[in-house]
């Protein structure tokens, strides 16, 4: 094991260009630059993930490593219209502000590169400190490259009314574009705040670092969204890990529809009693692309629980990937960890990869998990053509309606709408359903 | 409560029953490991040099493979030259001619195992080959088998009887660099048992082998082929057992099945490896590499297994179902008790048109055991109508232990059907109570609300060895109820 | 056959009985009603020795012997039977599997010899039929999937196999309809006989239109607050618990 690290440490190439010209160009002061320099070194010591590392076994990044990905162009911040949504936005291109629509100034949201300027005690405190680097190499990175982003600080009992909506675009020009958005949310005692991070559809080969670390303190409650339909030329790395202390609850509803390839780790590290972690996922992949969803919940002490939700339909060429996994560490009585993972192929030529994982090491537990792959339900199917609807429309249907069981899960219902639509068209048939849904 | 918690931790705690050495003497080659102990080996086992080339060529590959960290387990490192690779209880005669010429020790031994090899006394219905150490001793039933057209011998025996088939289909299923223990065991595979059903035959027998690792630092590397031709079906099983060392002994054993069109193989394990004790000394290393390749038609391999022993366990008895409509099935009960330690599950390979594979894995963790089921189910893009069912289930009892689930789907056809479900529970204060209220004492309760916990598995057993099962499970529990 | 004195009992750190007397005699049919929360359960539990409870203070005498002296198997095997009122799943283990390595347990305890598989498969199926269950449960995992009804009237087969000296009831009546509670009831009654006592818990005087008590017990924060006969029972139908709960206080 320590021969094989160090001879690949001994052999490990230099980083690309373009990944020294970004971290050249990345600012801060003295404490961000030392961690900005212990994230290059944790990627450079790992490198570029192969299919031989456990974690990356069924994606492969070639396409990746095999570009240069710089600044992009400046592109007009078109905030992505959803119905129904009118609530605080910040916009972003390429990783740059590029407009502000709403947000008040008195309630602890302001830009990351504005915060990190003013010396803001929570970036210092808890930037980078969440999501694990060893884990996580493309964490590490945006650490190195990061330019800008959004710090969320919600004093102790600060109740945010509205949702806070994040929109990330990429814009290329002739080369591809790097953007690393990085968002911080620190959430006081008792503090509520629903934030959606919307990953709008951009232009042209980007490379998407995002990176989302959520620090929640006692009794405090986040409801957290996060669209992924970037341009299907996009790669799409993304990280949201959090903490959670006495009492916390994280709910996060994730979408992935978009990209060539989209992989999304999802950490929760549930730190005290009574936190709670709820995760919805739902990928929805056609033609070549890639969609690779990593989940991980440790349970760390007693009386935690934790539920994950995934579903996915594939069709096309595309290929998905689900690995979840709950830890239960000893000591962690009382955990309840539950977790289920479905999938839908819709072609000959998809295919799904899926490993729902539980590590456990106390007794006093309720653990289960569940993955299906398979068809639509055949009675479900008949009873609606004995009702007179065609085959191929009661298949769309029910496919839908599969999906539908994640995103129904979504409270806010402007949102829910837009995702249902964002799936609805990506499904065979669109056309004949959209009327029913 | 703590009343229920403490009494199921006293119960895990008897002592192992088949720890005993038997004094004999043997012809044991010195440790250590390179080209000319291998030839040796083949040497004093006058094979063709076929077979010393393909031991060759194995070894040859397993000195470039690094050994395999993947698995949940922490294992001692292991000292390749320290191993002597042949032991065989010395002969008085030539050769066994017949039982009558076994060395009585030997006989003796194996009535203690309970596994009467004597006329007189042999298992009913079941024919016996007893590998000691790294030889065969004994064969039962040969005679009768012989006129069914059945072939069970030793390997060594194949070796020089049957060489065609052995070239025919040895390593066709696992191949010699498969992986560092299956290619280890490659180069330096001592015996184990040969069995051939021919066309249409159905085995008028259950087949077994009994596997003793008796001398010490040594390793047992022995190796089982069973081919069964166009629609025939045999059922076959395996014990195991080892004295109690301090040191920790090498079992990696390769198992190959082949199963021709409409034939069906039923390969079921019991293994009782010496499990080292409370604090974690001694023991055996069970690194084992056991395939089945449903090659033709209808076939079906099933495999059964019962893993109460070793300090260490690392196997995962595979099919690859080749043929269209074949099926596989893989049943386990693993429990680790002490510092116990357990990777184990199963890989189903769907390639042929409406396979199926069913997987029931139970596994139990007491005291500071660890238990993991790890599997793989992958279906091939033209493994249309292709179905697999999992059910992975974890029995935790105590604080100190842990029970992991590690569960791969390669899905790659939209027909194919997978469902995986796990669970994990405990015995509960409230079942236990509820059994004494009914007046059974608290052992007693334990084992039957274990042995429900692992019913769906022993059923698949023989009835013999459904029996054994049930108490192994029993004995290995003691004082470890919790 | 039963003498219960100044019992007093909790949960954790729960005080729940607090002097609790209560006098059965051989043949007698004793019903303890109550609100909830009044500690009916828990009564029951300590009388099977549920490890969870603890007795702080009391005696409670069962056949002349020290009955909180003995182990749960122990006063199973002396003839003490508890019908749970929530009976517990346990996968995989044969309903037959437990009535037989029950009963065994407890004849050999008597000095008994055991019955073999046929002497055994008579007796349960004559009682099954008393119970009016099919002969499939008998190869069901003890209480898997049952639903609420099957769960008592499997309590009761049990009751009918082991034939003891004292059967506690907890709550047997709740969950069932009608004609579920006639099964359980006729059950019940079918066991009465001069040499075997029964406790009833019960929240409900329904039960007692069915399985007629001797004496009706009226228990209000872990004591006897009332005794009277079956015309009791009516009266708290009627009146409901409060008037007692201030009767008590008075007294």
């Amino acid at each position: 094991m320590s021969t094989a690290t160090a001879a690949r440490g001994a052999h490990a190439p230099a980083l690309p260009d373009w990944i020294e010209h970004a971290a050249a160009a990345a600012a801060g002061p003295a404490w961000l630059q030392e961690r900005r320099r212990a994230g290059l070194a944790a990627f450079a010591a790992a490198g570029f993930p192969t299919r031989r590392d456990e974690a990356w076994k069924y994606t492969d990044l070639k396409l990746v490593t095999r570009r240069s990905f710089g600044a992009g162009i400046a592109a007009a911040p078109e905030l992505p219209a959803i119905e129904g949504l009118d609530c605080p936005s910040l916009v972003f291109v390429n990783g740059r502000l590029a407009a502000s629509h709403g947000v008040p100034q008195a309630v602890g949201v302001q830009p990351l590169a504005a915060a990190i300027a003013a010396d803001d005690p929570a970036c210092r405190e808890l930037l980078a400190t969440i999501a694990d680097p060893a884990r996580h190499r493309f964490a590490a990175l945006s650490t190195a490259l990061f330019a800008d982003g959004v710090l969320v600080d919600l004093p102790a009992g600060t109740v945010l009314e509205q949702p806070l909506r994040l929109v990330f675009l990429a814009a290329a020009g002739d080369t591809p574009v790097l953007e690393c958005p990085r968002v911080l949310i620190r959430a006081g005692a008792n503090s509520r705040a629903t934030v959606i991070e919307h990953y709008g559809a951009g232009t042209g080969e980007s490379l998407s670092l995002a990176v989302t670390e959520v620090a929640a303190g006692p009794g405090a409650m986040i409801e957290h969204y996060r669209l992924q339909e970037s341009a299907p030329e996009a790669f799409h790395l993304g990280v949201l890990a959090a903490r959670l202390e006495r009492d916390s609850t994280l709910v996060s509803h994730n979408l992935s529809v978009g990209g060539r390839i989209a992989r999304l780790d999802l950490d929760a590290a549930l730190a005290e009693p009574g936190a709670h972690v709820t995760m919805n996922g739902l990928y929805v992949v056609r033609e070549r692309q890639h969609a690779d969803s990593h989940s991980r919940v440790d349970h760390a002490v007693p009386r935690t629980s934790s539920d994950q939700l995934y579903r996915g339909v594939l069709s096309g060429k595309s290929r998905a990937v689900f690995n979840g996994k709950a830890v239960v560490h000893p000591g962690a009585a009382g955990t309840d960890a539950q977790q289920s993972n479905a999938n839908l192929l819709l072609s000959p030529d998809a295919e799904i990869d899926t490993k729902p994982e539980l590590e456990i090491y106390a007794d006093d537990v309720k653990c289960s998990h569940g993955a299906t792959t398979g068809q639509l339900d055949a009675n479900a199917l008949f009873y609606l053509r004995s009702r007179g609807v065609d085959e191929s429309t009661a298949r769309s249907l029910l496919t839908f309606a599969f999906a539908d069981v994640v995103l129904a899960r979504m409270p806010l219902a402007p949102l829910r709408r837009h995702a249902e639509q964002l799936v609805v068209g990506r499904l065979p048939d669109a056309d004949r359903i959209r009327e029913f849904t | 409560m703590a009343t229920g918690q403490q009494d199921v931790e006293q119960l895990v705690a008897r002592k192992y029953r088949h720890g005993f050495v038997t004094d004999i003497e043997s012809d044991t080659v010195p440790p250590g490991l390179d080209e000319s102990v291998i030839r040796l080996i083949s040497h004093k086992k006058k094979e063709p040099e076929f077979l010393l080339q393909w031991r060759l060529r194995a070894f040859e590959h397993w000195l470039t493979m690094p050994e395999p960290d993947w698995a949940h387990v922490r294992i001692a490192p292991i000292d390749y030259q320290a191993i002597s690779y042949y032991s065989a209880p010395k002969k008085k005669t030539d050769g066994p001619k017949s039982l009558d010429e076994v060395d009585p020790k030997l006989l003796e031994t194996y009535d203690k195992l309970g596994i009467p090899l004597h006329e007189r006394a042999r298992l009913a219905g079941v024919a016996v080959d007893a590998v000691f150490d790294s030889v065969s001793v004994a064969t039962t039933f040969k005679q009768k088998l012989k006129d069914a057209g059945v072939i069970f011998c030793p390997f060594s025996e194949a070796v020089q009887e049957y060489p065609e088939l052995l070239e025919k289909y040895l390593g066709t299923v696992v191949p010699p660099g498969d992986n560092f223990f299956a290619a280890l065991n490659s180069a330096v595979f001592t015996d184990g048992s040969f069995v051939y059903i021919p066309k249409g035959v159905r085995c008028p027998m259950e087949l077994s082998t009994y596997f003793r690792i008796n001398a010490a630092n040594t390793g047992q590397f022995e190796r089982t082929l069973i081919v069964a031709d166009e629609g025939s079906h045999v059922s076959y099983l395996e014990g195991c057992t080892a004295p109690m060392r301090d040191e920790n002994q090498l079992h990696a054993a390769v198992v190959e099945l082949i199963a021709e069109d409409d034939a069906e193989i039923k390969y079921s394990t019991v293994q009782n490896w010496y499990p080292g004790d409370e604090n974690g000394v001694g023991g055996i290393y069970n690194f084992v590499t056991k395939r089945g390749d449903c090659r033709g038609r209808n076939a079906k391999i099933s495999w059964t297994q019962v893993e109460t022993g070793s300090a260490i366990t690392w196997k995962y008895p595979s099919c690859i179902l080749r043929g269209d409509n074949s099926v596989g099935e893989f049943y386990s009960v693993a429990l680790t008790n002490n510092l116990q330690q357990a990777d184990t599950g199963t890989k189903m390979i769907h390639i042929g048109r409406n396979t199926r594979s069913t997987i029931v894995s139970k596994g139990i963790s007491a005291g500071r055991g660890q238990n993991a089921y790890r599997g793989l189910v992958k279906i091939l893009p033209g493994a249309e109508g292709a179905r697999n069912h999992t059910q992975c289930d974890s029995l935790l009892m105590g604080s100190d232990c842990g029970a992991h689930t590690f569960p791969y789907m390669e899905i790659g056809n939209p027909t194919a059907v997978v469902e995986h479900e796990a669970t994990t529970s405990k015995i509960s204060d409230e079942q236990l109570f509820y059994c004494r209220q009914r007046g059974i004492s608290e052992e007693d309760a334990v084992n039957m609300i274990v042995n429900g916990f692992c019913k769906e598995v022993f059923r698949e057993l023989p009835m013999e060895f459904a029996v054994e099962a049930q108490n192994l499970l029993s004995v290995s529990l003691e004082g470890a109820v919790g | 056959m039963l003498s219960i004195k100044n019992l007093h009992a909790r949960a954790g750190e729960r005080d729940i009985l607090k002097g609790l007397d209560l006098e059965v005699g051989p043949g007698e049919v004793h019903a303890i009603m109550g609100p909830n929360g009044s500690g009916k359960s828990t009564l029951a539990g300590v009388l099977a020795g549920r490890p969870d409870l603890e007795v702080t203070e009391g005696t409670v005498t069962y056949r002349g012997q020290d009955l909180l002296d003995l182990d749960p198997e122990e006063r199973a095997r002396e003839g003490v039977f508890l019908a749970f009122q929530y009976p517990v799943e346990i996968p995989g283990v044969n309903n037959v599997y437990l009535l037989k390595a029950a009963l065994n347990a407890v004849r050999k305890h008597r000095g008994e010899s055991e019955l073999d598989a046929f002497e055994f498969l008579a007796l349960v199926k004559d009682r099954m039929k008393l119970m009016q269950m099919g002969d499939s449960f008998l190869n069901r995992g003890v209480n898997e999937g049952f639903s609420g009804g099957e769960k008592k009237r499997n309590e009761i087969l049990q009751m009918a196999v082991l034939e003891p000296a004292l059967a506690v009831l907890d709550e047997t009546d709740s969950g069932l309809d009608i004609d579920a509670l006639k099964v359980v009831a006729n059950g019940v009654n079918s066991l009465r006989s001069p040499d075997r006592s029964m406790v009833v818990v019960t929240h409900y005087q329904r039960l007692l239109d069915y399985i007629v008590p001797d004496f009706v017990h009226v228990l209000s924060d872990g004591r006897i607050v009332r005794t009277g006969g079956r015309e009791l029972a009516l009266e708290l139908e009627e009146r409901g618990y409060d008037w007692l709960r201030g009767g008590a206080n008075a007294a």
